[in-house]
Formats: structure tokens, C-alpha cells, sequence
């Protein structure tokens, strides 16, 4: 800091001019110093945001030196002080000068502050003079919607120097999210500044956040507290059972109850491994005493957890920051929900496709008396070997299927499970559900945290820890309700059905549910470590500091990065839909791959023609032709989701069935064996080339706007540009190609065996493409305004 | 948002190393010749990653009380945005950055710190701790040039011109750059050599200009300071250009509105004047600005609006009184151009002037004396104030104005008459006096 001493100079002039003063306050001795001295305009705004309205406290405060100032005009008559009527007057004036000011915009439109009240009072200041502050409380209504964007602007007083302080405060059932403001003060509304603190003052003019009444999107950020916690409203009011005065029987009960409660609605929010829970013991033939088990973990777990962090929080927070640990304990619990998972999804797969000798080789001895005709050209014996029987009629065996929910029939006496082994009861594993219980409670919850917190600076640390255990038993109860609920919820599917065909790949697709929820986790807590997903955000994260520092990041590294970047650009679910739906349609597992592959050669087709358009003929792409061009892909997954989807429905390949026994009329879809087709398959094999490089130039063309602004932003040089062009399309090959070959792994998996599975399968990625589709031509045409 | 903050202050802090080193680079760097002064170019406000990087340093503080490079760096910023704003709490933090910084190391292993203190000292008018401080970094680096510079600085602000020449001297035999190059200037500026200053500011601002990122205060201040130059020579185009250019730089620069409002008056026009006063004020309220605006306020026969600036300007040094501050001198100076509370005014200047012997201290004992009727005294003072050579018409005012009260006629008509021919509109209200002063001597 010493190149410092070169500019001090500046604080005295030469010549005839005299030197600025320096006003130099004695730390001691002011009973009310304001932030940046005698001479400031502070202002603080706190943005209440409820489901209807969002409120606005805005409050100055200025300094001796502008309240003298002020008081001049305030005092019309001129008698040396200012009457209540004057005050009156100049509030209201200054109230709504100061309303014109404040700029809101909802979802990007202005919205007109409408000014409730004002408040002035005069607060004495130092030197025997008088401070001025004046409060005003203004509010919009807001049309009720599920999720806004808010924007708000300070353009008062912009030269002044001052404390610039804003928060946010959601009203209960909103949630903010998103935010640059956090959501506490630490003014108290301008009444105490800091004083001790190496800290320079605030200066906060903008506060842009979302908030919704409904669920937050995965991967937003919390507000947060300027301590760095997330800040919500449980916490504070489980914090509040920890401060009461006096803990009385009743108190200490209502306490518990209370804690208990918040803890079953703590549960509720999203994160919880509810789905995971239900998941798994809808999958397993779990049991009561299963789902009370796996709440007795979730509560130690989570008791524990508690304690540790607590503990960690106090003794060794010089060390390892606390909200550091989130994230890791975010990822551990995910990667235990992927661990489960993934395990239960190869067994169960590996069950439901008969690898195991069970599904086929028990032989009936009985003859099936269908009541309708099959053309049994195709492959008959998987579809009726088993499942099927049981809803035709029987010659010399009885069924109980009806009322028999643990799929457990005997045929002439020996008794059998139609589930694959690995999904019957035996798979409820002790050990899977500790893990299970584990990962739901490993995460502590911030506000049971807090509760710990204050308990032991209170020293009411039995106290506390019965709370925490309350809260956590709440936790519990929730998660085993859920898993309960499921339990039944699947013996009450089974009834009327009856077919243990949906229930048997029930349990890989509740495994394959377990899975995506682990992945899940694993990435917000990702996200929350700091590892930044999204591709403009981090390029230019990275990038940033070579733009202002030529030469300090080699192009090797920069390359590197590119190639880093094409492969997490290419499994961006705008292009995992589109290749799914083609995936779908593909017979092997190697045309899958391939699939990918010509994806990504489109798609750096695109982004070279792109890349030399704008970098060497030095065009521009206008946000507009970017949108349309956003909008073609739109377009294109709509289609390639609608053909994929009537394609199933048409040409012979699948037909319905009716027939009826008993009671109940069914419909058996049959899809025939693709090698039916042979011309079918040439003309696929004609098309194969073509449609994924179109599709991936399409993709190409309308990422190329986005990519070429962080290009341009960050590379200097053309050619370097296009080289990283290059390796970012080389990693968008790779990475799509994998993606492709992992999306096509189900197809291919059910193809041969099952054909209603994959009947469902190709359904399900026809109609991921067509949602998308659909949804982002709302996006691009109604939220962000191409049809506007 | 976390995110976003965390990407943000690496950057930042990656910027700031390299700030560190380009500047760090600056005493090494030789200036070659006196190149030609650069076109004024608006230079972004930086303010948003210095702030991010003030947030880092505070946040790293609070992890770890000892981190002395951090309360250093700090220190170093807080300096800054007191240059830019006048923000006075900037100092006071600056300040507990610095003794902070010496406490976890003592200065003679933390050169950084006690640079920083040194800084903080003569920011806050407490030049003699400032020159012991400056002193002892000598003894330390005794080869680098920045301590001379600090040295240079406390010797020259206590009015110790000979002793501040020979630090200067010892400064530039160890290094050149914009630091040494303001310094030479402001110091020749004292000895009426006018024109070695001008080079000299342009020479620091093409210094300045050349370094990357370009310090946008350094810039503007050089421009001012070229502008100052050239008004007090009576240049006011050239003057109200270098402001223009100031502001061109840095927009919300305060000294160069208050400068420009000053230049706008001297060219007649009291309604732009007034503006922009008013606009320098709301940054910095600077009593000499108040003072200032009260003038141009009672000279457009606005006496109401008037009366109030001037009972600002007094409020002020009240709050400055309670608040401890030593520095009184415009608040003396205000009451003995406005013909009020001469006594007051005058034990103010005395109390100054036993800390500091500087020639505008001089200059204001020498002016409140008069005031207060002590003539002999006046006459004494203002000959101490004038023993550089300055070209200052003020000071030629006031030596004008004593020896006429003084009686001795021709003395007087030839520093009034030196002082309007140097700088005809050298101050609103006290410009027109002289010449009302110099027609009575005439009259016999």
C-alpha cells in the first residue's frame, strides 16, 4: 500500500487555495456519530414482499450538517425554529419527492409506489444540533402469481455521501430467493451504526431478488443474513422457544410441542429426502416397522448432526467455517441417496430383466384359456409368460390376486412371488435403511442449529438439546408418514390392478426415482460449495481476471476450459430432450452413441459458422434473432417430441387389446418386435445421419449468441476464439455422446424383453421433448416477450 | 447470489494484486522528458470492485485478527475513498487499520503499516507525529523514495520549506513518478515558479495517464490542480478547461466543481457559480465552499439564502470544536473576510500557528491580526507569509491591505495593484474590495 503515499498529496492544494478541512472526530465523546460523519444522507429501505403486496420502508437520515440545510427550508416563517405545521408540510413535500425516486419494477415492468405515510421527527446530533429523519411507508399491490422478479432502485440524494442500507423481508408463506440484498439490518433502520467494526460503510442503491409463494426452484440461492445464514422465518420462531425469560413445566412442553411441529413442517420443505423415502418403500415391500426404523435414524442423525455442528460452530469455527460444512454435508447425504440408488436400480434392473432364473423357468402346467386372439407372430412368450396369466381365466388353480397385496399366490400349492428377488422383502436391508435414515437427517437443519446455538450461550443446554430432539423427532415423523403413505399408497395400486406387471418394474423405477434425487442433491450442494454450473456465469467468472490481466491464464488453460465447458454445455436439458427423443427411437445401443456424436458435430457446425460470422466478419447477432432463434428450438423439440410420440401410436406398431374378465375390462397395448419392419429400419437407417446433425446445428445456432458475447468478452484474439470454439465443440461431442449413450441404456435394455416398458420409455422421451418444447416457447414467447 | 459474491472478490482480489504491482512498478519508473498533456477521457468508477475487495479484506479481518497484509491493504483503500469523497470516517478507519496493522507487527518489520499511519497523520493534521513517523521509515528503507516523500510532506505542511526541499531532493535522487512529480511541482508552485509547477502537474499527468487501470483521482486531481495553476495566474479559460476535463475524468469530482464554480464567478457568471457550488457542497461540504456560496449568494442580493450559508459555515467549526479537530483556519479566515468576530478569529490563528509555521498559516495570523487590530503584528506575519516568493494574489491582498492600515500608502497600492493585475477576479467579494481599497489610496 505504499504507491498510496503518491496520491495522499491530493489532500492538500498548492498555492492560493487552502486545503479542504478535515473534520476529525475524538472516537469518544460523540453520543451519536453517524457512519461517514457529520455531513451525511443515510438512507435505509426495507422491501416487504406479500403474496399481493409488496410494502416499502424507506427511511433518511441526514446528518447535522444537510439538517441544518434542510431546517433553513423547513422553516418558512422564519423564526429560527421549526413548528409542527412546517415539519407537516415539508414531510409530506419530501415524502413524495422522495417516492419519484424510488423506481420498482415487478417482472420487468415499472411499478407505481404509492406513498401510505410519513413521519419526521428531528433527533438531537453532536455540537448541540439537530439530526433529521424522516420514514415513509409506501406499498404496490402485486397481481398474484406464482414467482416474481422484483428490481428496485434508490435515486435519491445519488451524490450524497451516506449509509446506503437495504433488506428484504418476506411476509410468512413468501419466500425470497435470488437475492443481492440479504435479509437483515444492522442499523436497526439507521437508529445504531456499527461503531466498533473495521468496516467500511454500506452502499447498497439496488436490490433486485425473486419471491414466490410456492416452491423455490433447485439451485437458488437462499436470502441470506449478512452473518452469512440462510434467514428464514422458522428459525426465528424456533429461536424464540430457546429465549424465553423462564422456563416453567408449561413452557418447556408448549416448547416441545412447538419445536416438534416445526420440525414435522421443516420436513415438508423441499430437500428432505421425502421423495426418496416414498421412493424406496414403495419400491421394497417395506413395512411399518421398516418406516418407524428409518425415523428413529433420521432422528439421531439429525440430533447428532445438530450437536456436532454446533459444537464445530463454537469451538473449532476459527478453523472450518460452519456454512462450509453445508455443502460437504449436502454432499454426502447425496451421494448416500446415489449410492442407494444407483445399487437398487442395477439389482432390481437386473431382476425385472430376468437375469435371475425365477421369471422364466418356473413352468405352469396349465393351459391358458385366452378369450381373445393374439397374432402370435411376435415375441409372445415374455409378454404371457407370467405376468399375464393372472388375468385370464385359470383352469385348476385358484388366485387371490384381488385381494392379496403382497403378490404372493400359490399355483397347485407351491407358493412363489411374482416380484424379482432383490425387491421382495428380503431387499429391505437394515443396512440400506440406516444409510437411508442417515443421508434424510445428515443435513442439519439451520434453525435446530441456532436453537443449539442460543441454548448454550443461554447455558439452558439440556434444555436445547430436548428441543433439537423434539424438532428432530417432528423431522422423523413427517419422513415416516410419508414412507408410510407410500407403503399403502402401493398396496392400494396393487388391489384394483392386480397386475404385477406395473408393480415389477415399479421397483427399478422407484430405484431410478432414488437415483435422480441423489443427483440432485449432489448438485445443489455443488452449487452451494461454489462450483457454478451454469456456462455464462462461470465462463466469465473465469475469464474476468485474464480480460484484465493479459497473459496471467495461458490459452492452454483457457482451452482447457473450453473443453470442459462443451461437455457440461452439451447435457443441458434443452439438448438432453432433443437427443432423448431421437435415443428413443434408436434399436442399438451403438446408433444411440452415434446419435450423440452427429448431435455434437451439428451443433460445432453451427458454432464455427457462428464463431467466423461474428469474430472475423465482425457481425452482430441482436438479441432478437437470438430469440428466434431460441424459439426454432422450440419449435424443432416439439416436433421431434410429437414424432416421436406418433410414431408409437401409428403404423401397426402397437395396437390395443380388449378384453374382459370378470368384472373388469383391460386394455393390453402390444408393440411389435421392430424386426417386424424391415423397411422401417432401412429408412431409418437413411435418416439416422441426418436428423441428430440438424438438430445439433439448430441447438448450434441459437447457443452461438450467448457463447459469442463470452467469447468476445474474454478472448481477444479471432483465432483463439475459434480454437476455443473448436475444443469447447469437441467437449460438447464427448459429452452428448455419453449423455446419448446413457439416455439410451433403458431403451435398449427394455427393447428386447419388454416391449410395454419400452413402449413407456420411448412415451416418456417423446414427451420430455414435447414438454420442453412447449414450455420453452412460453418462456421465450410470453416471459421474456418475442410475442409481445 | 453467494456464488456471484465468492467469483467477484476473486477477481477483484486478482485486480487488486495487479493494481498493487503496476503501481508498485511506478517508482521504479523514469519519467522521459515532459510528454505532451493527454486528452481528458471519462475513466469508469471502479468503485464497485474496490468495494467487493474492501468487503474481502474486512470479511479476512474478522477470520483472522493478525492478518497484517489485509489491515495494510485496507488501510490503503480507506485512504483512497477518503481522496475521492472527503469522508471523514474514511480516516478514522483508515486510522484504526493502521494501528492495528503495527500492532500485530511493529514497524520496523511492517514498513506497509506505518506507512499507512504516516499517511493517516497528515491526513488528519497531525504533522509533527507525521514527521517522526516519516523519519523513522527512512531509517528503515533508506533506499526506497516513498519516505522521503512522507518526510517531504510533514516538513513542508509545518512550514519547514528548507528542510522539506532537501527530503524532496533525497526523493528524487531515489526514484521519479507521479508521486515525486506532484511534490516538485506543489513545492516550485510556493516559489512563484509557475510555470516549472505547470510542466510539473502535466508531467504527473502523463505519468498518471500512462498507468493501467488508469487511477481516475490521481487523473482528475492532476487536472485540478493544473486548473488551480493556471487561475491563479489569471488564466480562467485554460482554468475553467483543466476543471472541465477534471470533471470529464471524474464526474462527481468535488474539488473541481467547487474550482469550476469559482472560475464561473471570476468570468461573471454567478448563476453557473452558484450551481456549482451547490453541487460540490452536497458531495463535500467544505466550509470555504459554504463560505463561498454564502458570497455568491449576498452578491445576487439573495441576503436570506446568504445569511444561511454563512450560519453553516459556522456550525460547521462548532461540530469540528466538539468533535476535537485542531484545524480551524477556515473558519478564522471566514470571520475575518466577513468582518466578524475579529478577537475569536485571531486566537484561533494563534493557536494554529503554534503547531504549524506554514506560509498560509502565516498568511492567516497575518489577516485575523489585521482584523483585530493588531497592525504591527499583521505587518510582521504577512512578510513571513510572502518569504517563498509565492505569486498568490490573496496573499498580495492582504499584504496590500495591512501596510495600508499600516499607512504606508505606496506599499499598499503596489501589492493591490500586483494582486489585481496576477489575478483580477481572484475572489468574488474580495477581489472588488482590493480595487475599492486601491481607489481610496489613490484618492489622496
Amino acid at each position: 500500500m505504499i504507491h498510496r503515499s503518491t496520491t495522499l498529496f491530493h489532500r492538500r492544494t498548492a498555492g492560493a487555495i487552502l486545503a479542504a478541512v478535515i473534520f476529525i472526530f475524538a472516537l469518544a465523546g460523540v453520543s451519536f456519530a453517524h457512519p461517514l460523519g457529520n455531513f451525511t444522507t443515510n438512507h435505509f429501505v426495507r422491501i416487504r414482499v406479500a403474496p399481493e403486496l409488496v410494502s416499502l420502508r424507506f427511511v433518511v437520515d441526514m446528518a447535522e450538517i444537510p439538517a441544518v440545510r434542510e431546517l433553513q427550508i423547513i422553516d418558512t416563517d422564519g423564526d429560527g425554529r421549526p413548528s409542527d405545521e412546517e415539519l407537516t408540510v415539508y414531510a409530506n413535500h419530501a415524502a413524495s419527492a422522495f417516492a419519484e425516486g424510488l423506481l420498482l419494477e415487478i417482472d420487468g415492468k415499472p411499478a407505481r409506489l404509492q406513498l401510505v405515510s410519513s413521519y419526521i421527527s428531528l433527533p438531537p446530533g453532536a455540537g448541540g444540533l439537530q439530526t433529521l429523519r424522516i420514514e415513509c411507508d409506501l406499498e404496490v399491490a402485486v397481481i398474484p402469481a406464482a414467482t416474481h422478479r422484483l428490481r428496485f432502485e434508490d435515486t435519491n440524494h445519488r451524490d450524497r455521501a451516506g449509509w446506503r442500507e437495504m433488506v428484504v423481508t418476506p411476509a410468512s408463506g413468501i419466500t425470497v430467493f435470488n437475492s443481492s440484498v440479504f435479509g437483515n439490518s444492522i442499523t436497526d433502520e439507521l437508529k445504531s451504526y456499527p461503531e466498533d467494526l473495521l468496516a467500511a460503510p454500506v452502499n447498497e442503491r439496488v436490490a433486485e431478488f425473486s419471491f414466490t409463494s410456492g416452491n423455490v426452484p433447485a439451485g437458488a440461492n437462499p436470502l441470506m443474513t449478512r452473518e452469512g445464514r440462510p434467514s428464514g422465518q422458522a428459525r426465528d420462531r424456533l429461536a424464540e422457544l430457546i429465549a424465553v425469560p423462564e422456563i416453567t413445566p408449561g413452557i418447556a412442553l408448549l416448547g416441545l410441542l412447538v419445536a416438534a411441529a416445526l420440525g414435522a413442517l421443516h420436513a415438508l420443505s423441499p430437500g428432505h429426502g421425502k421423495t426418496v423415502v416414498g421412493a424406496y418403500l414403495v419400491g421394497t415391500r417395506g413395512t411399518a416397522r421398516h418406516a418407524a426404523f428409518l425415523g428413529l435414524t433420521v432422528t439421531i442423525t439429525h440430533t447428532l448432526g445438530v450437536f456436532a455442528l454446533g459444537l464445530v460452530t463454537l469451538f473449532a469455527s476459527q478453523y472450518i467455517m460452519p456454512e462450509r460444512l453445508f455443502p460437504i454435508l449436502g454432499l454426502i447425504s447425496g451421494a448416500l441417496v446415489l449410492a442407494i440408488g444407483v445399487g437398487l436400480f442395477v439389482s432390481r434392473l437386473r431382476a425385472a430383466t430376468g437375469r435371475s432364473s425365477h421369471n422364466h423357468t418356473h413352468s405352469h402346467d396349465h393351459s391358458h384359456a385366452h378369450d381373445h386372439t393374439h397374432v402370435y407372430d411376435h415375441a409372445h412368450e415374455h409378454e404371457h409368460s407370467h405376468g399375464e396369466h393372472s388375468h385370464h381365466t385359470h383352469g385348476d388353480h385358484s388366485h387371490h390376486h384381488h385381494d392379496d397385496s403382497a403378490l404372493v399366490h400359490s399355483h397347485g400349492g407351491r407358493e412363489h412371488s411374482h416380484l424379482p428377488p432383490g425387491v421382495d422383502s428380503s431387499s429391505v436391508t437394515w443396512r440400506s435403511l440406516l444409510a437411508l435414515g442417515i443421508s434424510g437427517g445428515l443435513l442439519p437443519c439451520p434453525s435446530a442449529l441456532v436453537v443449539m446455538l442460543s441454548a448454550i450461550s443461554l447455558h439452558r443446554v439440556g434444555y436445547g438439546l430436548v428441543l433439537v430432539i423434539a424438532f428432530s423427532l417432528g423431522l422423523a415423523a413427517t419422513l415416516t408418514a410419508v414412507g408410510l403413505l407410500f407403503v399403502y399408497a402401493r398396496r392400494l395400486l396393487a388391489r384394483p390392478f392386480g397386475s404385477n406387471r406395473l408393480l415389477r418394474f415399479l421397483p427399478a423405477a422407484s430405484a431410478l426415482v432414488i437415483t435422480c434425487v441423489g443427483a440432485v442433491i449432489c448438485y445443489e450442494a455443488l452449487v452451494q460449495a461454489g462450483v457454478t454450473f451454469t456456462l455464462p456465469e462461470g465462463l466469465l467468472g473465469m475469464f474476468a481476471a485474464p480480460a484484465a490481466e493479459p497473459g496471467a491464464m495461458s490459452t492452454a488453460s483457457v482451452l482447457s476450459l473450453g473443453l470442459f465447458f462443451g461437455l457440461k454445455h452439451a447435457v443441458e436439458a434443452d439438448h438432453v430432450a432433443a437427443v432423448t427423443a431421437i435415443v428413443s427411437e434408436k434399436k442399438s445401443w451403438l446408433s444411440s452413441t452415434l446419435v450423440g456424436g452427429l448431435w455434437g458435430v451439428g451443433h460445432t457446425i453451427s458454432l464455427i459458422v457462428a464463431g467466423v460470422m461474428v469474430l472475423v466478419l465482425k457481425i452482430e447477432i441482436s438479441e432478437k434473432t437470438a430469440q428466434v432463434l431460441e424459439m426454432g428450438v422450440a419449435v424443432m423439440l416439439i416436433a421431434l417430441g410429437a414424432n416421436a410420440i406418433s410414431k408409437l401410436l401409428r403404423g401397426g406398431k402397437i395396437h390395443l387389446h380388449a378384453h374382459k374378465h370378470g368384472d373388469h375390462l383391460h386394455l393390453h397395448p402390444h408393440l411389435h418386435a421392430p424386426s417386424e419392419e424391415p423397411l422401417a429400419q432401412t429408412h431409418h437407417g437413411l435418416r439416422l445421419k441426418a436428423r441428430p446433425l440438424l438438430v445439433g446445428m439448430v441447438h448450434g445456432m441459437a447457443g452461438s449468441a450467448a457463447l459469442m458475447l463470452i467469447v468476445l468478452t474474454t478472448i481477444q484474439s479471432a483465432s483463439v476464439g475459434l480454437v476455443y470454439i473448436t475444443v469447447f465443440g469437441i467437449g460438447s461431442i464427448g459429452g452428448m455422446m455419453a449423455m446419448s449413450a446413457l439416455v439410451g441404456l433403458p431403451v435398449q435394455l427394455t427393447a428386447k424383453r419388454f416391449a410395454r416398458a419400452n413402449l413407456a420409455v420411448r412415451f416418456f422421451a417423446g414427451a420430455i421433448s414435447l414438454g420442453f418444447g412447449l414450455f420453452m416457447v412460453y418462456e421465450i414467447g410470453f416471459v421474456d416477450g418475442l410475442f409481445a | 447470489m453467494a456464488i456471484k459474491i465468492n467469483r467477484l472478490l476473486f477477481v477483484a482480489v486478482a485486480l487488486m494484486i495487479f493494481t498493487s504491482y503496476g503501481c508498485g512498478a511506478l517508482f521504479e519508473s523514469r519519467a522521459t522528458g515532459s510528454p505532451p498533456v493527454p486528452p481528458a477521457a471519462a475513466i469508469p468508477s471502479d468503485s464497485e470492485s474496490t468495494q467487493a475487495v474492501v468487503r474481502h479484506l474486512e470479511e479476512k479481518i474478522k477470520l483472522n485478527s493478525e492478518d497484517f497484509v489485509a489491515y495494510n491493504k485496507l488501510a490503503g483503500y480507506y485512504l483512497q475513498f477518503l481522496r475521492e469523497t472527503g469522508n471523514t470516517s474514511y480516516l478514522d478507519l483508515a486510522s484504526r487499520a493502521a494501528r492495528a496493522s503495527l500492532d500485530v507487527l511493529p514497524a520496523e518489520q511492517n514498513t506497509g503499516g506505518l506507512a499507512a499511519l504516516t499517511q493517516v497523520e497528515i491526513a488528519s493534521h497531525r504533522f509533527a507525529d507525521a514527521r517522526e513517523h516519516a523519519r523513522l521509515l527512512t531509517e528503515i528503507e533508506p533506499r526506497k523514495s516513498y519516505p522521503f516523500e512522507l518526510l517531504g510532506d510533514a516538513l513542508l505542511e509545518l512550514g519547514h520549506y528548507e528542510e522539506a526541499s532537501s527530503a524532496y531532493s533525497q526523493m528524487e535522487q531515489r526514484g521519479n513518478g507521479v508521486g515525486p512529480q506532484i511534490r516538485l511541482a506543489r513545492l516550485a508552485l510556493m516559489r512563484g515558479q509557475t510555470d516549472v509547477a505547470r510542466k510539473g502537474f502535466e508531467a504527473a499527468l502523463a505519468l498518471a495517464s500512462a498507468q493501467t487501470p488508469a487511477p481516475r483521482e490521481t487523473i482528475a486531481w492532476c487536472r485540478w490542480q493544473l486548473g488551480e495553476t493556471a487561475f491563479s495566474a489569471g488564466d480562467y479559460e485554460t482554468a475553467e478547461r483543466h476543471y472541465q476535463d477534471a470533471l470529464t475524468v471524474f464526474a462527481d469530482y468535488y474539488r473541481a466543481l467547487a474550482s469550476l464554480g469559482r472560475v464561473r464567478a471570476a468570468l461573471g457568471d454567478l448563476p453557473g457559480a452558484i450551481e456549482n457550488y451547490q453541487r460540490a457542497i452536497n458531495i463535500f461540504p467544505d466550509p470555504a465552499f459554504v463560505a463561498a456560496l454564502g458570497d455568491l449568494y449576498s452578491l445576487t442580493g439573495r441576503e436570506k439564502e446568504s445569511a444561511a450559508e454563512y450560519a453553516l459555515v459556522e456550525q460547521i467549526g462548532r461540530l469540528n470544536q466538539s468533535n476535537g479537530a485542531l484545524y480551524s483556519r477556515q473558519l478564522a479566515l471566514f470571520y475575518a473576510d466577513h468582518d466578524i468576530k475579529p478577537e475569536e478569529a485571531y486566537k484561533m490563528a494563534v493557536e494554529e500557528f503554534k503547531a504549524r509555521q506554514d506560509i498560509y498559516g502565516a498568511d492567516a495570523l497575518a489577516w485575523t491580526a489585521l482584523k483585530a487590530g493588531r497592525v504591527a503584528e499583521a505587518e510582521r506575519s504577512i512578510r513571513d507569509a510572502l518569504r517563498l516568493g509565492t505569486q498568490d494574489a490573496k496573499l498580495f491582498y492582504h499584504r496590500g491591505m495591512i501596510a495600508r492600515a499600516a499607512g504606508r500608502g505606496q506599499e499598499a497600492r503596489d501589492y493591490l495593484k500586483r494582486a489585481l493585475a496576477l489575478n483580477p477576479q481572484f475572489d468574488p467579494l474580495q477581489a472588488s474590495r482590493a480595487r475599492r481599497a486601491l481607489e481610496d489610496i489613490g484618492k489622496p
